[in-house]
């Protein structure tokens, strides 16, 4: 499991945009909208290298001034196979 | 395949994610994603340089970034600084707690070193002082809470001469000892192997240049059991002292 | 409020980005603290899995998974405190390859010996077992059907197996990897005393004057009790330790008196000790006089070698057969002799003679021997695998007792022979219960009728249900194997193919021969696992109810806290479960059945397990709130039943067990528990309720209460360097690592601290070979050759001529080039001495 924290800044009047297009992306989920523009927003994903095209994706919507990673946890759950990331090491 | 545990230990560490958890809080506001992987991925500021580095200044002076140091360490734990670390780039260095000096007794980093940056002279490695180890967190530290750890210690190439144990009652049980690690700066070549290993999950014990490590006595001050063991004498003769009087009987 | 960890974590996200873009989500920070970690977490008592000290620990579980443990602060052990591997024991059950499902080894969906793992159903895993089993049972009969055992089982595993084997399949074929550990320390605590286990506890820690250390790294092999040591050395100025070991150890460290003798001159120092308390006159005549014999044992006893090796020929008090059929004599044979006789034979052990043989220097030796003659020191002597593990371990073990008993210095607080153990259950299930090829529950003996009418009775059996022939022990079920003269064969809870010596030669062969069908039940897939044919996965530690009884006589009791992963099931539900396969009438024959006609068209299940005094204690007395897969499987609180019928052969026997809920509600008591007090001190009257007012000191395990001193000789060791083979190997373990690294090497930051076993060498000895640290060499005996690097530096300082491998790493086996001589008394091996050479790999 691995799942970040992220600080997106849209361009004034796209947020409105900008929240309905992350909502399509799978295991990202939009927690606030600030009315300057700036949404909390996490990803969920299995492994790094998802995580990473995912960003790239989030990057390329138009309104996207751009975003900061805040928090980043990954971990293998028991429910999951292990992923080439140990534990939090 | 010394090539290939090379191009796997660079790629480890630009891997961005492998530092599990950032937090990077308000800090970071307004970098994009691209500024931001960079940002993640710097050094901790715990680089440490090879066996025989002199100062950094006249490190930096020396160092012709030739890399050859990198290329001949057996244990391939040496590695360039790159564009946008904040290490000169180009320098050699490595990180205790991904991989420590290994104290070859051939010192071939010193050997490969074509300008003096490694002082030649080296030719002891427990005579190297690449840092020095300090027991930063006695709060976490297993040996500290009394638990029989030991593995600082354990791993020291010069166990009981740079890390000792100090034994302490453990006054809360009562019957047992602690084990306190304690290194010796005298002796610690700060090779890093204790921070490798320690269990924790962030290490207590770090290894860090010697100038942010070591404290200074005033210039103004001497020990004084210390000035008598060198003199093999009181410093000054002649004093005496005269009997107490007691009752008879009592000693 | 329940949270996943996940959504957990997600919180712990979005609450981090919220505070750093400023915004407030109403009732996250509320979830977040409901959720914090601690809160949820139900704490219980357990035992520490590893070793033989038996620390208190409390096991933390969360959501059905053990999240978090800690030194129990309580515990009268360890107050809390726990080593580097019991500090990591939440991570143990959960690498991540544990055996989730039974495998065998298959080609097109059939069992071959060739084939590749395949998984299967238990019912498909007994199956095959049943037929090979049934199979080598009507071909050879009992004997060729065997089980290993384990010290590491739980008390009531050990009953379970014991049962089924000796009674049930009717074969003593059964001995526990404690054979390779304290089989010595067992035959000498029965040759002196004539009863098992030591008679002080670790009380004896904070009342000693001086310690003795005999081959015995306490720093790192027991490392809470070193503490405590440590403490006492600390705190009371005139507490002296002396360290015998044959390399300079973590343990040299705190010793007023450092003595580094040359491997197997234990034996010649302690009749230098002897000899010196009677030539000082230091001997305590009155306690000499009421308390003990003297005797003289065989000495020409051989090395528990093959019968053929050159060694054996030669050997006329060996045991084995000999042309005419008979036995050559008994290795465990003495003669009594007088005070006198001993006096003259102890006397050519002189301080000039001993000093040459040994290496060490006459002053040592005297300071030594002074702190047993000393009547005003108070001395405990602590000793483990050095001792154990000896071509001569029995006479060893009966030589400290010597140097104890010659000065009454014995059985009161302080004053004490004390056998440290390995295992976390070598004394409460493997010695104890009567897992040995020997032995039946409480010290009885499969050889001694009356033992075994004894065990008959309780277990309700008809009489000759239990052979009389002792069965095969460890090394020889390895050469019986590779004969193929055992073709069932069961490991359980052990790794015995990485621990036990001579792999090369006589394990791997015999568990490869195509005669034989290996079962190994394991957590994890150790090298002995992935060396069978069938693999059954094991629930492990706090995944069963369990008890474990460590080297103080100290039995603790822990409680089932979580789920076994996949189809993984304890070894007791394995055992017992298999049993239902078996008709009496198979097991048994009909001469057997004709005297207990009520059994017949029963399955040994019904006969041994469910019998009507086990099936009594029902599930209504299982705790509540608590997990017991087996109890809910079979419908009875099978542990407490086991427990239970098992304790009447100790209870008024000098073993007395508490109550079985008694044990569920303390720390561990130490037995015999009488009048619902523990036992510290064995064998004096006031701390002993089997010694009677006015006996003063009863040694009762002999029938006229006196404890025996034997005079024993100095002998060379089975193998010695020579020139080709020319440097002493040793073998053992770290403080890190336990055994063969199946758990500790699964944690992470354990293989990190200690990776990989090198093979530690003088610093001269490896500039002789124009070898470096770190080179890699190779390491060759006459039995095979093992890969590894140079260490000259660091906890272990060898001797020149000496070299020592640690043999917890599964990638450096260095039980290749052990030798498999034994005891011929214990028939432990010496894992401590072979001849070695080292070349540049």
């Amino acid at each position: 499991m691995n799942i970040t924290g992220l600080l997106v800044h849209a361009k004034s009047g796209c947020a409105e945009n900008v929240r309905m297009r992350f909502a399509e992306l799978p295991g990202v989920e939009v927690h606030a909208t600030r009315s300057d523009g700036q949404l909390v927003v996490t990803v969920e994903k299995n492994d790094d290298r998802e995580m990473m095209q995912t960003f790239e994706q989030l990057n390329a919507i138009p309104g996207v001034h751009a975003t900061t990673l805040v928090y980043h946890h990954s971990e293998t759950l028991d429910d999951e196979s292990p992923s080439e990331t140990e534990n939090r090491s | 395949m010394q090539d290939e545990g090379k191009i796997k230990a660079t790629a480890r560490r630009q891997f961005l994610f492998d530092t599990a958890k950032i937090a990077c809080g308000v800090g970071m506001l307004g970098l994009g994603v691209g500024l931001y992987a960079k940002q993640a991925r710097a050094l901790p500021p715990t680089a440490i340089r090879p066996p025989g580095a002199r100062a950094e200044p006249q490190f930096l002076g020396a160092c012709i970034r030739c890399g050859m140091c990198v290329r001949d360490c057996p244990y391939q734990i040496l590695d360039l600084a790159k564009l946008e670390q904040d290490i000169a780039t180009g320098t050699p260095y490595f990180v205790a707690r991904s991989g420590p000096c290994e104290m070859c007794e051939d010192i071939p980093c010193v050997k490969a070193c074509p300008t003096g940056a490694l002082d030649p002279k080296l030719t002891d490695i427990n005579q190297a002082r690449m840092g020095l180890a300090v027991l930063v967190d006695q709060e976490t530290c297993l040996n500290f809470l009394g638990l029989r750890c030991d593995v600082c210690y354990s791993v020291c190439p010069l166990i009981d001469k740079a890390i000792t144990l100090e034994l302490q009652r453990n006054p809360r049980t009562g019957k047992h000892a602690r084990f306190i690690p304690t290194v010796h700066s005298d002796q610690c070549t700060g090779c890093g192997k204790c921070e490798k290993a320690c269990v924790l999950e962030t290490a207590a014990i770090r290894v860090l240049p010697r100038h942010l490590a070591k404290g200074e006595l005033g210039q103004h001050y001497r020990l004084g059991w210390e000035e008598q063991k060198k003199a093999g004498k009181p410093l000054v003769e002649g004093i005496i002292d005269l009997p107490d009087r007691m009752p008879e009987g009592v000693k | 409020m329940n949270m996943t960890r996940r959504e957990f974590i997600k919180s712990s996200a979005i609450a981090a980005t919220a505070t750093a873009a400023g915004v407030t989500i109403p009732g996250l920070t509320e979830a977040l603290a409901a959720a914090a970690p601690d809160k949820s977490i139900r704490w219980d008592k357990g035992v520490c899995r590893f070793c033989g000290v038996g620390c208190g620990v409390l096991v933390g579980v969360k959501d059905g998974r053990v999240v978090a443990t800690q030194g129990d602060p309580d515990a009268p052990v360890n107050r809390g405190l726990l080593c580097i591997k019991g500090y990591f024991l939440a991570k143990i059950q959960y690498g991540k390859d544990r055996l989730t499902t039974p495998l065998l080894r298959m080609k097109d969906g059939k069992f071959d010996k060739q084939g590749e793992f395949t998984p299967v159903s238990w019912k498909q895993a007994f199956d095959i077992m049943e037929e090979k089993c049934k199979a080598a049972l009507k071909a050879k009969g009992p004997t060729s059907v065997g089980m290993f055992a384990s010290g590491q089982w739980t008390t009531w595993e050990g009953i379970a197996a014991a049962k089924f084997m000796k009674a049930g399949l009717r074969s003593n074929n059964i001995d526990p990897n404690a054979r390779h550990c304290m089989a010595s320390a067992v035959a000498g605590f029965i040759r002196t005393f004539g009863i098992d286990e030591p008679m002080g506890c670790y009380d004896d820690l904070e009342h000693a004057d001086a310690f003795v250390l005999w081959g015995a790294n306490m720093a790192e092999m027991h490392p809470i009790l070193w503490s405590r040591l440590t403490d006492r050395r600390l705190t009371a100025k005139h507490v002296k330790v002396a360290v015998l070991s044959t390399f300079s150890n973590r343990s040299c460290e705190l010793a007023d008196l450092e003595v580094i003798f040359k491997p197997q001159t234990d034996l010649a120092i302690m009749n230098y000790i002897c000899n010196y308390i009677i030539q000082s006159g230091s001997v305590n005549e009155e306690f000499v006089k009421k308390h003990v014999n003297f005797m003289k044992g065989v000495t020409d006893i051989g090395y528990g070698l093959r019968p053929n090796h050159p060694l054996e020929q030669v050997a006329n008090n060996n045991g084995y057969p000999s042309a005419d059929g008979k036995p050559k004599g008994d290795p465990n044979a003495a003669s009594p002799i007088t005070f006198d006789e001993f006096k003259q034979f102890v006397s050519e052990y002189t301080a000039d003679k001993v000093s040459e043989l040994s290496g060490v220097p006459k002053d040592k030796l005297e300071a030594l021997a002074k702190l047993y003659a000393d009547p005003k020191v108070k001395v405990t002597s602590y000793w483990s695998m050095g001792f154990n593990q000896h071509t001569r371990g029995t006479w060893v073990n009966n030589m400290i007792y010597n140097c104890h008993l010659l000065v009454g210095k014995i059985s009161e607080p302080g004053n004490g022979p004390f056998s440290l153990t390995g295992q976390p259950s070598a004394c409460g299930t493997a010695r104890e219960v009567g897992t040995f090829a020997h032995r039946l529950p409480a010290d009885l003996v499969v050889m001694n009728p009356k033992h075994r009418e004894i065990a008959e009775q309780i277990w309700k059996l008809p009489a000759g249900t239990i052979p009389g022939q002792i069965g095969l022990h460890a090394v020889a079920q390895d050469r019986a194997l590779k004969d193929g003269r055992l073709n069932f064969y069961w490991t359980l809870c052990t790794n015995n193919m990485q621990a036990g010596p001579n792999m090369n030669q006589e394990r791997y062969p015999g568990f490869r021969n195509p005669e034989n069908f290996i079962v190994v039940s394991d957590a994890y897939p150790t090298v002995t696992a992935l060396a069978a044919d069938l693999i059954l996965p094991a629930a492990m530690w706090t995944e069963k109810e369990g008890a474990y009884g460590n080297a103080e006589r100290r039995m603790q009791f822990w409680r089932q806290q979580v789920k076994a992963p996949g189809e993984a099931k304890s070894d007791l539900w394995q055992i017992v479960e298999f049993s239902k396969r078996f008709k009496v009438e198979e097991a048994w024959g009909e001469e057997l059945v004709a005297k207990m006609p009520e059994v017949r068209g029963k399955t040994l299940f019904d006969v041994l397990f469910a019998n009507d005094e086990i099936k009594k204690h029902s599930l209504k007395d299982l705790q509540k709130g608590f997990e017991n897969d087996e109890s809910k499987h079979f419908g009875f609180y099978l542990q407490k039943g086991l427990f239970e019928e098992y304790a009447r052969f100790g209870r008024g026997k000098a073993h007395d067990l508490a109550p079985f809920d008694t044990h569920h509600q303390t720390r561990g008591l130490r037995w015999p528990v009488v009048d619902g007090k523990e036992t510290l001190w064995r064998f004096r009257e006031g701390y002993d309720p089997y010694v009677k007012k006015g006996e003063g000191i009863r040694f009762y395990g002999k029938p006229d209460g006196k404890a025996v001193i034997f005079a024993l000789p100095y002998q060379p060791p089975a193998e010695s360097p020579d020139a080709e083979y020319d440097l002493w190997l040793s073998t053992g373990r770290v403080l890190e690592h336990w055994h063969t690294g199946t758990m500790t090497r699964r944690v992470p930051e354990l293989y990190r601290a200690f990776p990989d076993a090198w093979v530690w060498m003088n610093p001269k000895d490896a500039a002789k070979r124009g070898l470096k640290r770190g080179d890699a060499v190779k390491l060759v005996s006459r039995r095979g050759e093992v890969v590894t690097k140079v260490e000259t530096r660091g906890r272990n300082k060898m001797p020149e001529g000496m070299v020592f491998v640690p043999f917890f790493d599964e990638s450096r086996l260095v039980n290749k080039l052990t030798l498999d001589a034994t005891c011929p008394i214990s028939k432990e091996t010496d894992f401590k001495k072979c001849a070695v050479k080292i070349v540049k790999a």
